[in-house]
């Protein structure tokens, strides 16, 4: 099965970083472009076109705008192109430290500490930030599969972090 | 070689719109309503013939039929109903309407929407909502010349779908035809976008008498981009006056009023309200009673309001990934933002003054007029371009009653996506589908939007069909949901309506009451609508010919084609609208795969970078 690539969508670099104002200039061109307002006086086949066609920027620029998202598509593409098989084999090493992190996020949810919130940000911060280094060399290695592995270890810590706001939003609201 | 550029279809006739056509923008309010037309880059708001700009949002319905809208409205009558606030009850049942009105409510068959009790007999928000819109294009075509082509209708950005439908039904029976529902907030950043140039990282504040939007929007070059929205469709300034009224009521202690002195209780706690805008107390009085109302007092009853109001701020920022600190400028809207204590607030919050130099009762009308024109074809090329959202999420039902997310809130519009289900049960051959659309786990708490069924599945082990979910929304917001088997290819869609107890023949009733006398109108009305869409087609087809005639079509095919146009260019000189149609409809079959090879052509210059770059460099 193929898989519509969006960095040609919107005519980047595919990659893991990118130059996020060209990726807004993109985007806003191709709109200003295709946009159904603009087809207001066209007929029903342009008009149908048009919608299609501004559906896929806007899924092509809500994925490229978020960095594991983006990852995501990027391994994706490659594991589709090479046909490599990605396999998701875990060392126990990390999960073992995933749980250890969770059950602090737990706690922290039964008694707040603002001091230990900051300490686990910060370990999750610096492990996330550790993770990208190893993806970007993976991937600058053509080790399609590798770097997949490392992916779904941040993955793990995107979800942590999401949980981490979500708790911090629950302390602000109250 | 011949060298030819290829211009995109929509800019190549951009300079070839026949006539200018006439188009305003309304802002439906819940307090006031007002219309603004466009012109040469310049909305204006019409005035009524004293000069009035705001139209209330009042229609008195009086025994034996008769109404009055505005003004002339708010002074009762014996024995007749007036009817404030209604937008309140637009696409709502009994059991959403959880205060004190002053009128009397009827429950509607099967939780469908409210009907409201009047001299004249039940009557629907709808109609309400109708006979404003009609006193509002009124002035339009007296006061400022004519006919409409089309319109734009501001809604709160919050307001779910059954919301936008009920008020969509209001314009079909006031017989507008509506270009687009636009959000508030958007409207006003259009009009602040275009009008005073502001650029940057923008919230909207706009907090009208019965309702709260907030929109967080980047402004860039002309494109406006909403980022999130969010707020409360049911909190505004009337929540305000009738917690001043609730607070006299205590503290004088009377009680169970009779609503035309509810009514009129409200109208002095709203004018209690404005007078604390200038001065730090005020008297209020409830017959014999009566007492000293201060500033201090209002901000009490007032702050649990404003505070539910930046929560909602809170929240769009975080949807948007942004601190309070990015924001380049807040911009207030809606007449509830006069109130000091609510701009201090603001103030506090975003740590930065508030611009409110449009009138912030106005700058919505005058957002949508100018969007209004865009939309009806008479700007091109340089007209903004609007990139809204999805209010709501929108999701299918699954097992045990969840609400799984399709397209989640603040998703861009148009939108497209789609999920695999599957069978639950050996041999299943049919699947329903229940389509919601809220923030809940549950759909229990969310709002039901549509209905349909998947038959004919070719039984199986449970597990094995394949079922795709899509979810298509276009630029209006309308979504249309289809359901399609994998393996065996059959399809079932449907078109989301929701019309929330006013079923179809309801609307199309109220239509007839209301165009009656106009039958014959109508008919000259539908020939001269059929002679502008074949003129639209012709002249289309026209330009497209000339572009790419010669590189994309055969000598045969391009004959083929100038003849049907030449038929239709007679047909529409004539008076047969059902000939013109058929002519029409003819020519568009036919150039149909034209198009399509002019969109593909289009298409693949676009994505190898190579047409933009051609058109940085236009004059």
């Amino acid at each position: 099965m193929s898989v519509t690539d969006f960095f040609a969508i919107l005519d980047m670099p595919a990659g893991c970083q990118l130059d996020r104002a060209l990726l807004d200039e993109q985007y806003r061109k191709r709109q200003a472009l295709w946009h159904p307002d603009r087809y207001v006086n066209a007929s029903e086949t342009e008009k149908m076109q048009a919608l299609q066609h501004t559906s896929l920027l806007n899924d092509a620029y809500t994925i490229l705008k978020h960095p594991l998202r983006r990852a995501e598509h990027l391994l994706e593409l490659r594991l589709c192109e090479s046909g490599d098989v990605a396999v998701s084999k875990l060392e126990p090493a990390f999960l073992l430290q995933q749980l250890e992190l969770r059950e602090e996020l737990e706690e922290l949810g039964l008694q707040r500490d603002d001091a230990a919130f900051a300490r686990l940000r910060q370990t999750v911060a610096a492990s996330m930030a550790q993770h990208w280094q190893l993806i970007e060399a993976e991937i600058a290695k053509h080790d399609w599969c590798s770097a997949h592995l490392c992916l779904q270890k941040l993955q793990f810590l995107y979800k942590l972090q999401e949980e981490l706001n979500h708790l911090e939003d629950r302390w602000l609201e109250n | 070689m011949v060298l030819f550029t290829i211009a995109e279809p929509g800019q190549g006739r951009a300079r070839q719109v026949i006539k200018r056509k006439r188009a305003a923008g309304i802002d439906l309010g819940t307090t006031n309503s007002l219309i603004a037309i466009a012109k040469d880059g310049k909305a204006e708001v019409i005035a009524d013939v004293h000069g009035q700009r705001l139209l209330p949002s009042v229609v008195q319905y009086r025994a034996g039929g008769s109404r009055t809208v505005g003004i002339d409205a708010m002074s009762p009558l014996p024995g007749a109903t007036i009817i404030s606030s209604s937008k309140r009850l637009l696409g709502r049942g009994l059991a959403d309407i959880q205060h004190q009105l002053p009128y009397v409510l009827q429950d509607a068959a099967k939780g469908g929407m409210v009907n409201i009790d009047t001299a004249t007999g039940p009557v629907s928000p709808v109609q309400v909502a109708a006979d404003i819109l009609q006193a509002l294009v009124e002035r339009a075509t007296t006061q400022a010349g004519g006919e409409l082509d089309g319109v734009v209708i501001t809604v709160p950005a919050y307001f779910d779908e059954p919301q936008r439908q009920a008020t969509r039904a209001a314009a079909r029976i006031a017989g507008l035809n509506v270009l687009r529902l636009l959000n508030e907030p958007t409207a006003a950043a259009v009009a602040y976008g275009l009008d005073q140039q502001l650029q940057g990282t923008i919230v909207i504040y706009d907090l009208g008498g019965g309702t709260f939007d907030v929109s967080l929007m980047r402004l860039h070059k002309g494109v406006f981009e909403v980022l999130a929205i969010g707020g409360d469709s049911a909190l505004g300034g009337d929540d305000i006056d009738r917690a001043i009224a609730d607070w006299m009521q205590k503290s004088s202690g009377s009680s169970g009023m009779p609503v035309e002195d509810y009514r009129q209780l409200l109208q002095q706690a709203r004018a209690a309200k404005h007078a604390l805008t200038t001065v730090t107390t005020t008297t209020v009085r409830i017959g014999a009673w009566q007492a000293e109302f201060t500033r201090s007092t209002l901000h009490e009853l007032m702050d649990s309001y404003i505070e539910t109001t930046l929560k909602a701020c809170r929240r769009v920022l975080r949807d948007a990934g942004l601190a309070a600190a990015d924001v380049t400028d807040v911009v207030l809207v809606g007449g509830s933002t006069r109130t000091p204590r609510v701009q201090q607030k603001v103030q506090e919050f975003f740590g930065r003054a508030p611009l409110c130099s449009i009138n912030p009762d106005e700058v919505v009308a005058l957002g949508a007029a100018l969007q209004a024109d865009v939309l009806v074809g008479n700007k091109y090329g340089d007209a903004a371009l609007l990139l809204d959202v999805m209010p709501l999420s929108l999701g299918v039902e699954t097992m045990g009653g969840l609400m799984e997310k399709i397209i989640p809130r603040n998703s861009t519009i148009p939108v497209s996506r789609a999920q695999e289900f599957t069978t639950y049960k050996d041999g299943q051959t049919a699947m329903s589908f229940s389509v919601f659309q809220g923030e809940r786990e549950l759909v229990s708490d969310c709002r039901s939007l549509a209905h349909f069924e998947l038959r004919g599945i070719p039984p199986m082990v449970a597990g094995a069909a394949r079922i795709k979910v899509s979810f298509q929304v276009d630029a209006d917001g309308l979504l249309e949901v289809q359901a399609e088997e994998m393996t065996s290819g059959i399809k079932s869609s449907t078109v989301v309506k929701p019309s929330f107890g006013l079923v179809e023949h309801d609307i199309l009733d109220m239509i007839k009451a209301s165009i009656e006398s106009a039958a014959a109108d109508k008919a000259l009305r539908t020939l001269r609508e059929r002679q502008v869409e074949a003129q639209r087609h012709i002249e289309s087809l026209k330009a497209a010919l000339q572009q790419d005639g010669e590189s994309l079509l055969s000598v045969d095919e391009k004959h083929k084609l100038e003849q049907v146009m030449q038929e239709l260019t007679v047909a529409a000189a004539g008076a047969d609208a059902v000939l013109i149609e058929r002519l029409t409809e003819t020519l568009n079959n036919q150039s149909r795969d034209f198009a399509g090879r002019r969109m593909d052509a289009g298409i693949k210059t676009a994505l190898a970078g190579r047409r933009l770059d051609a058109l940085g460099e236009k004059p």
